[in-house]
């Protein structure tokens, strides 16, 4: 880190000069537990104060995501093809006043140790930086004051992004709050740097005639060049003992095409795009459209730019996968530059991911369903955080999606409705968080056009009541049903309820939680029908016997999580025994008592 | 076991088990070309592009790897696996070895045509390229930049995305 635009001279002593502020504003997210327009878990929670730090346990006041553990069902496809750290969910908050950053105290309040990565955009460069990075951690399970060491920077900031990877949680995350510690920027003087120049004399006139250059700049270039460069520039000009002749070793430059071809297919893009510097065969194979059939800008969401999407462009002749999750903030991708890009390649692209794409609108959107015909899974998660105006329309004219993702995304009923009429074979479909839709209509659409559908997501999307879960019991091949905080105005359920769990025996994962219909007799029909249920989530349901819950662990043999939270009948002593007992992971979140 | 003689470039002759040698799908192919068997007379094959030096090498690793099931190849390239952490710690032994050793074994595998061993090696090429710069990677491999300026310009302005700054 050496050549911001700014330099700054700062008295840091200054006790004056220096603001502590936590966030103010929250500007984007991947997800949270809690829903839109209600407190509760939501990601809002992490601006102001703390409010729960120091105590320790499950707090409605804070922050949560929605997920924790290593990810499975919903990373099914582009993968990441590098050992670097991925995140799986962020947030964005803004501060009131611009600083130079120096400290970042993160109050965790429950199962800390997630936070991978943080950034900061810098407001005169334009760019992200990455200040954090770091592997996930299991730490002790208590409350920290999570104050990481920064990279050191020298320009001002008021935007964090904070990257989590849960998955070596075993229940959910809780963030209070965000302290922001650093420097007044009236306290720097800006001082614009020249840019460093190659040294033109004769030894560089020489240099460049014998097609060697040492990459160095004006100050120590003397320095470095007698240390590293003298031999090997002597050696090139041709100084040397021609009588000392070496066996020539085999290196790199004798490989044939096909395995240099071979090696770079090894390759993340980053480095992909390193050898394409190092000479014009290593540009020439490493621009080999084989090499660009998967492309995860995901990672490198902070640095993709309009540069990088147009050569791109030529490279994804073959592009199948392309994940740009994330791209996108303050303009660095436009909606004209992806346009640019579907129009050229969008027609191999089978796999493609937009989850919280920054420049995504309805343009694109349309370009998607125009282009991308041969496209399988499409994920849209969380467009309803970017674009108030969107027209899903044009997607109906995809036919051959089997996964679509759309949680958060916003979509109305009616696009909804005639995506699912013109895609008959949709397996998987991931509706969270979408309070809009017209739930039990959406089932009997379902129940009609959707023979094969095997996943439903309808977490928070709150409508789905008896009268969809009758026609939904017509579905014969679901494995994972997700109806958090649905039901909730149902007092009975039982009969659609065990309709189609006995017509759906393949049933897998079962997310109840928070569905107030759910009563003993339920849970006795889960026992002796959901012979393969492996995850049960019955979080928050009131009413339910230690003895149907018994039952449950008894008879689904194949159980390995069930989750127990704020079920109030079930004391922590017998839950305590069933752990012992079975091989089953049971879930409680803590709440410390308020007396 | 039925042996075979493999002679390398050097004119030296290795005894090596069929099944060793049917590790090479171009020996495979020779072999039957040659229509030798379990039942045929000492037969010399002779390896024209490998020195002994690698070729004992090469014998070493094809030894130690005759069990190792048979990939199955799939024209489904959804399960190409793009990592390079997962060499096993024999290999990585086996393939400590100098750049020149190195190239020469990435060479012999190509031409004997031995899939797991010019993965596992292009493998560790990949892992020496990785989180270099452009410099680095021409110092490590001793490779001539030979872009004209303007080029040169060009393909910076490519990579500008991943420049630290």
């Amino acid at each position: 880190m050496f050549s911001n635009n700014t330099k700054c001279s700062t008295s840091e002593d200054d006790d004056a000069s220096i603001i502590s502020q936590y966030a103010q504003d929250l500007l984007d997210y991947s997800s949270c537990y809690g829903s839109h327009g209600s407190l509760s878990y939501s990601a809002v929670n992490i601006c102001g104060r703390p409010c729960k730090y120091p105590s320790y346990g499950d707090f409605a006041e804070c922050f949560s995501l929605r997920h924790y553990g290593p990810r499975t069902d919903n990373e099914y496809s582009v993968k990441d093809i590098h050992d670097k750290i991925t995140f799986h969910d962020f947030v964005v908050i803004q501060f009131e006043n611009f600083v130079v950053p120096r400290e970042i105290t993160i109050f965790e309040t429950y199962n800390p140790g997630a936070v991978v990565k943080i950034l900061a955009y810098m407001w005169n460069d334009k760019r992200w930086e990455v200040l954090y990075e770091e592997q996930p951690m299991l730490v002790e399970k208590k409350s920290r004051a999570f104050c990481p060491k920064l990279k050191k920077v020298n320009a001002m900031t008021r935007v964090l992004r904070i990257e989590f990877d849960c998955s070596l949680l075993d229940y959910y995350i809780g963030i209070d709050s965000v302290l922001l510690t650093g420097l007044k920027p009236s306290t720097l003087i800006p001082q614009p740097v020249t840019e460093s120049k190659f040294i033109m004399g004769l030894i560089q006139q020489k240099l460049d005639n014998v097609n060697f250059r040492p990459q160095l700049t004006a100050s120590d270039a003397i320095e470095e060049f007698l240390k590293n460069d003298l031999n090997k520039f002597i050696e090139n000009v041709g100084f040397t003992d021609s009588a000392v002749q070496i066996r020539r070793e085999k290196a790199i430059s004798d490989m044939p095409d096909e395995v240099i071809f071979k090696i770079m297919s090894f390759l993340d893009l980053k480095s992909l795009y390193n050898c394409s510097r190092v000479s014009k065969k290593f540009h020439q194979i490493a621009k080999d459209p084989l090499l660009y059939t998967e492309v995860n800008l995901r990672v490198y969401w902070y640095r993709v730019n309009t540069i990088l999407f147009s050569s791109l462009q030529e490279r994804c002749k073959l592009i199948r996968k392309l994940d740009l999750s994330s791209c996108g903030y303050y303009g660095s991708v436009t909606a004209e530059d992806f346009i640019k890009f579907l129009r050229a390649n969008g027609r191999s692209l089978t796999h493609l991911r937009l989850n919280s794409s920054q420049f995504l609108n309805s343009f694109c959107l349309q370009q998607i369903g125009f282009k991308c015909e041969n496209l399988i899974e499409l994920s849209l998660q969380n467009y309803a955080n970017i674009s108030e105006e969107r027209e899903f329309r044009p997607l109906s004219l995809l036919t051959r999606l089997e996964t679509v993702d759309l949680s958060r995304s916003g979509i109305d009923t009616f696009a909804l409705v005639t995506l699912m009429k013109s895609n008959k074979n949709l397996l998987h479909m991931y509706l969270a968080f979408n309070q809009q839709l017209s739930v039990d209509q959406i089932c009997l659409h379902i129940s009609i056009d959707l023979p094969r559908l095997r996943t439903l997501d309808l977490w928070k999307c709150h409508g789905l009541t008896t009268a969809g879960l009758r026609v939904l019991a017509r579905c014969e091949n679901l494995e994972v049903c997700d109806f958090g905080w649905n039901l909730r105005e149902e007092s009975i359920i039982t009969d659609p309820f065990k309709n189609l769990i006995q017509n759906n025996p393949r049933i897998r994962k079962f997310v109840l939680a928070a569905v107030r219909g759910i009563a003993e007799r339920d849970l006795l029909n889960i026992a002796a029908l959901c012979t393969n249920l492996e995850y049960l989530d019955l979080m928050g349901i009131v009413g339910i016997t230690s003895e149907a819950v018994h039952k449950i662990l008894q008879s689904c043999n194949r159980l390995k999580v069930i989750d127990l939270s704020f079920c109030e009948n079930l004391d922590d002593v017998t839950l305590f025994q069933w752990a012992n007992e079975f091989n089953v992971c049971i879930k409680r979140s803590e709440v410390p008592s308020e007396f | 076991m039925k042996t075979i003689k493999l002679q390398s470039s050097d004119g030296k002759i290795f005894d090596c088990d069929l099944a060793v040698a049917k590790c090479s799908g171009t020996i495979r192919t020779m072999l039957e070309d040659l229509e030798i068997d379990e039942s045929s007379e000492d037969e010399i094959i002779p390896l024209p592009n490998v020195d002994g030096r690698i070729l004992r090498k090469v014998i070493e690793y094809c030894n130690y790897h005759k069990d190792d099931p048979t990939p199955i190849a799939t024209d489904n390239d959804d399960n190409k696996e793009k990592r390079t952490d997962d060499i096993i710690s024999w290999d990585a032994e086996f393939l400590k070895v100098d750049q020149g050793t190195l190239f020469e074994i990435i060479l012999a595998a190509n031409y004997l045509d031995i899939a797991n061993l010019l993965d596992v090696s292009c493998k560790t090429v990949a892992n020496m390229l990785k989180n270099k710069t452009p410099d680095e990677i021409r110092k490590e491999f001793n490779i001539k930049n030979d872009f004209t300026p303007m080029e040169e310009e060009q393909v910076r302005r490519e990579n500008t995305w991943c420049e630290e700054k």
